[in-house]
């Protein structure tokens, strides 16, 4: 027998000792624990795959522009959302509260306060009555302030929702609420869901369009037009009415469209080999919107001249030309439409009516706010109407959140000016269009107009019937993304049933 | 026996119940098998099962018994269940003494066992889900839901018969009626609504406040007290508020409509009912028939040339084609449509220049809902041709101009729904001589104006006293 060496022996023992240490006892405890790991995951359904739990990806890596059909027939083709960032006082303008002209001037009540968080109010505040004159309009006597003379003369065409609510009373926050359906930033905008699941049906022209107005970009900045976690393709592109339709689009000096032309394919070759070996996403998103800005140096300079408009429509919207403003960008909104672009999104700034300032007075600087916007906003929806596209363009009109009744009394002391804070709890919107019945209004404040008695309406309820009329279930439109499928609703949102035909 | 033990034990039933089932079950399969030559060892088997499956039998009809006491189930389907289930016990130990015995006619009283078995338990089925739960399937996806018939004459309708009564029977039946009644609670006729159930009256005549029916449908939709529970269909806002009213108005059974005050609101919504929910709706521009698939070709041959060719959902195969990447006029194009005539419902030809045979073309897809056409420069003589089209519900011409020789072949469009006809050059009086001819069309000329009033461009710059 060959004697063994010192070190084979220790092996061997090594060996022989590791050997007893896997019993039979030691299979069965850990494959039963295998077992019931298995079990346990099941019971989650987490070991599915997106596309076998019927999570609605409908990513194109080749074509993420791609039209694409909704879930269901959908009245809306196309929608144009008009946020006024800041924060339009709804009790100067749509919630008509005689009871709270009544406590003009008197001292908020406790209960009012109580356990509340305010912006800027501190102490005990004043009620502060209706600003506005109230007056009743059209076939369905809707009650509307004398700040909107133009809109008095469209409220039979329009949905008013009375009873919106939110958690956030921060401009920025509460602004990613509305379109993003999280207060805190990352999740995509409502445009880049759209685009997402309808694709783009002109090829020339981004599916999602941002035109801003008022000096400023909203408190949110570009997330809130942004993509989150959806793959960049998605994002709104901001055009402006003044100098270059679209920054950074134009060839620099010397180069022209042949060669961009060539530099692009060049560039978009490389940029698919590392697809190939790759596979991320985000590489075809770039490929993409490098075709689509080259495409877009010709179509977006093109739809964005108002100049060949007739004349007419210029006096109708109360045009600019070669200004920045809001009236400028409705009727760009209604060139966007008929030339295929699914949203449309224009922000104005300056709502935020405090009362620091002329300007931010709610009987100054609001009127003077709503008079840079009623006649181009009506005008925007007559003129959708007489070109036949109200009936399949989804408009909505608001804020990010309401006003107190209170007048607002910044560090406790009386303003110089007529202000209203910062007010979550209720606030008005309308939609118009789409599929959405005209002349109805929906939900109910109380008589001071301070909280919701009927019909709550949350931003999830305002995008899941922005996306129902555009024919998808919010439930169902979703993104997997950190191993969870995303939808833009998140946990919530009902559609709004009483306001659809 | 304590009030809380007795419940305690009493709602094990549906869990214990399970186990004489079971057992009894495969004893029998275990008396079959045992028959058999690779199955005889199974022979023994057959008692023990028998006596494990009496046993528990026994304690199912003892926990079964509590149950009956404390919960509120329909008493006559009760009464039945439990005398079955009873039955079936000394039937299994019957079977049990019967197999320890050898008796020649075991395999009947199996049978029997068995047989027994099923019934009792159908009932059991039937206590905890209601009548028809089995076949539920069938009814549910086939016909359209629950939707309130329409009343004919509001004001002169019965208040309860007619009103109240179907939206307690599509929104309450389901738990609060003959078959079910949760929380002791049935709504299904006079005497029960006043009553109330466990938790008290329901419904107070005259103080629709206070009715606790109306504070819970009113609550919250997540609050845990609301009724009808989340997951069932939940009354409209317009059926709550009739509920409230007949309540405010003092519950009357036996009243009129036009015998109650009506607040402007409810005369609204009491008018509302005397068309059917649907009425309200346009018909909708998409055919209710399915249709088979159009030729992948013709599609691709389609998006070669520039036109967005997309099924108009998901799950339909009816087209919609839009030629706004079209920038080349193709002759072979309208032709091209004909192929997925059955298919094509909505057609946008935007600025894209149609002639007259392109509008003959047209004019042959019959399945057309929605049609636009945006530039008609090339055509004499071919509108008329549209009337061909029997569904075509939306025709918008705007911005097209429409030469002089060819308005008046619009007045053949009897069937249309809406027509726009803004910047077509439609004179007065030709727009008039148009809506003579066409009475059921909504026509739009557009040329809205809004004026520009002094406030447009002037400032507020101080404020109101």
């Amino acid at each position: 027998m060959p004697a063994h060496s010192a070190l084979e022996q220790l092996i061997r023992k090594v060996q022989s000792e590791h050997l007893l240490n896997c019993t039979r006892r030691h299979f069965l405890k850990e494959s039963a624990m295998g077992f019931g790991a298995l079990a346990f995951g099941g019971l989650f359904g987490s070991c599915q795959t997106p596309e076998k739990s019927g999570a609605n990806t409908v990513f194109d890596s080749g074509h993420p522009l791609a039209p694409k059909p909704p879930m269901f027939p959908g009245k809306a083709r196309a929608v144009i959302y008009l946020h006024m960032a800041g924060a339009p006082s709804q009790l100067e303008l749509f919630d008509y509260k005689p009871e709270l002209q009544k406590l003009d001037g008197q001292d908020c009540p406790p209960s009012l306060l109580e356990g509340k968080r305010f912006a800027f109010i501190k102490g005990v505040p004043k009620m502060m009555g209706p600003q506005a004159t109230f007056r009743q309009f059209g076939q369905s006597g809707t009650w509307l302030s004398d700040y909107l003379p133009h809109f008095s003369t469209i409220v039979d065409d329009v949905a008013l929702i009375k009873s919106v609510t939110t958690d956030q009373f921060n401009h920025a926050p509460a602004q990613l609420m509305m379109h993003t359906g999280s207060a805190r930033l990352g999740r995509p905008s409502i445009g880049s869901w759209v685009t997402y699941g309808l694709g783009s049906e002109n090829q020339n022209l981004p599916g999602f369009v941002v035109l801003t107005s008022g000096g400023n970009n909203p408190d949110a900045g570009k997330s809130v037009w942004g993509s989150g976690f959806l793959p960049s393709v998605y994002q709104g592109v901001q055009c402006r009415s003044e100098g270059d339709p679209v920054l950074f689009i134009k060839d620099p000096k010397g180069i022209d469209r042949d060669i961009r032309r060539a530099s692009i394919d060049a560039i978009n070759d490389i940029n698919q080999q590392q697809f190939n070996e790759t596979q991320d996403p985000e590489i075809i998103s770039r490929m993409a919107q490098y075709e689509m800005a080259f495409k877009m140096q010709i179509s977006v300079p093109e739809v964005m001249n108002i100049d060949d408009e007739p004349e007419y429509i210029h006096q109708m919207y109360g045009t600019k030309p070669g200004k920045a403003c809001f009236a400028n960008n409705a009727l760009l909104a209604r060139k966007l439409v008929e030339k295929g672009v699914r949203f449309i999104q224009l922000f104005d700034w300056g709502w935020d009516t405090h009362g620091d300032g002329a300007e931010t007075a709610v009987d100054i600087g609001l009127a003077n706010k709503c008079r840079q916007i009623d006649k181009a906003t009506t005008a925007l929806i007559l003129d959708l109407k007489q070109r036949g596209l109200l009936e399949e363009t989804l408009v909505v009109w608001g804020g990010e959140f309401g006003r107190t009744p209170m007048r607002e009394n910044r560090e406790g002391k009386t303003m110089p000016f007529k202000g209203r804070d910062h007010h979550a709890e209720a606030f008005t919107i309308w939609m118009a269009g789409g599929g959405i019945k005209g002349g109805v209004s929906y939900g109910e404040t109380d008589e001071i107009g301070y909280s919701i008695v009927k019909g709550k309406v949350e931003p999830f309820d305002v995008q899941a019937t922005i996306l129902n009329q555009l024919g998808f279930d919010h439930e169902k439109l979703l993104y997997s993304y950190q191993g969870r499928p995303f939808r833009l609703t998140d946990v919530g949102g009902h559609v709004i049933e009483d306001i659809i035909t | 026996m304590p009030q809380f033990l007795a419940e305690l034990l009493g709602h094990f039933h549906p869990v214990i119940v399970h186990l004489p089932i079971g057992i009894l079950l495969i004893a029998a399969c275990f008396h079959v098998l045992a028959k058999t030559n690779r199955y005889q060892a199974l022979r023994p088997a057959v008692s023990v099962s028998l006596l494990l499956g009496m046993v528990s039998a026994a304690v199912a009809c003892l926990t079964g018994f509590l149950l009956s006491m404390s919960d509120d189930y329909d008493p006559n389907i009760v009464a039945n269940h439990q005398w079955l289930g009873i039955a079936t016990a000394i039937v299994a130990g019957i079977s049990y003494v019967s197999e320890r015995k050898n008796f020649k006619y075991l395999s009947w009283v199996i049978v029997l066992l068995v047989v027994m078995i099923t019934f009792t338990g159908h009932l059991g089925g039937t206590l905890t889900h209601g009548d028809g739960y089995l076949t539920e399937a069938f009814y549910k996806y086939s016909e359209p839901g629950e939707a309130i018939k329409p009343v004919e004459n509001v004001q002169q309708a019965m208040v309860y018969n007619d009103i109240i009564r179907p939206i307690l029977a599509t929104r309450c039946y389901g738990c609060h009626s003959n078959r079910k009644q949760k929380g002791g609670l049935r709504l299904d006729e006079k005497d029960f609504i006043l009553k109330g159930g466990e938790d008290g009256v329901a419904v107070i005549p005259g103080d629709a406040e206070e009715s606790e029916l109306v504070q819970r449908i009113f609550l919250a939709h997540e609050h845990e007290d609301h009724m009808p529970p989340k997951a069932k269909p939940q009354p409209t806002n317009a059926q709550k508020d009739l509920i409230k009213w007949w309540i405010a108005s003092g519950a009357p059974f036996d009243k009129q409509v036009q015998d109650l005050t009506q607040p402007s609101d409810i005369k609204n919504m009491l008018a509302a009912l005397s068309k059917t929910e649907d009425n309200e709706k346009l018909p909708s521009s998409i055919p209710g028939i399915p249709v088979e698939e159009a030729p992948a070709d013709v599609l691709t041959r389609l998006h070669k040339h520039g036109v967005v060719v997309l099924p108009v959902a998901q799950n339909s195969h009816y087209l919609s084609a839009n030629f706004i990447n079209v920038d080349v006029p193709n002759d072979s194009l309208m032709l091209l449509l004909l192929s997925i005539d059955n298919q094509l419902v909505w057609l946008k030809t935007g600025t894209y220049p149609v002639d007259a045979e392109g509008l003959k073309s047209i004019s042959q897809l019959k399945a057309l809902t929605r049609l636009q056409i945006g530039n008609l420069k090339n055509s004499h003589n071919g509108l008329e041709h549209l009337a061909k089209l029997e569904n075509l519900q939306y025709l918008n011409l705007t911005g097209a101009e429409i030469a002089k020789e060819n308005v008046s072949a619009l007045k053949s469009l009897t069937s249309l729904r809406n027509l726009y006809l803004f910047g077509c050059s439609i004179s007065s009086p030709e727009y008039s001589d148009l809506k003579k001819s066409l009475p059921n069309v909504a026509i739009d000329t557009g040329g809205y104006r809004v004026p520009t009033f002094a406030s447009d461009t002037t400032k507020v710059t101080a404020g109101r006293e």
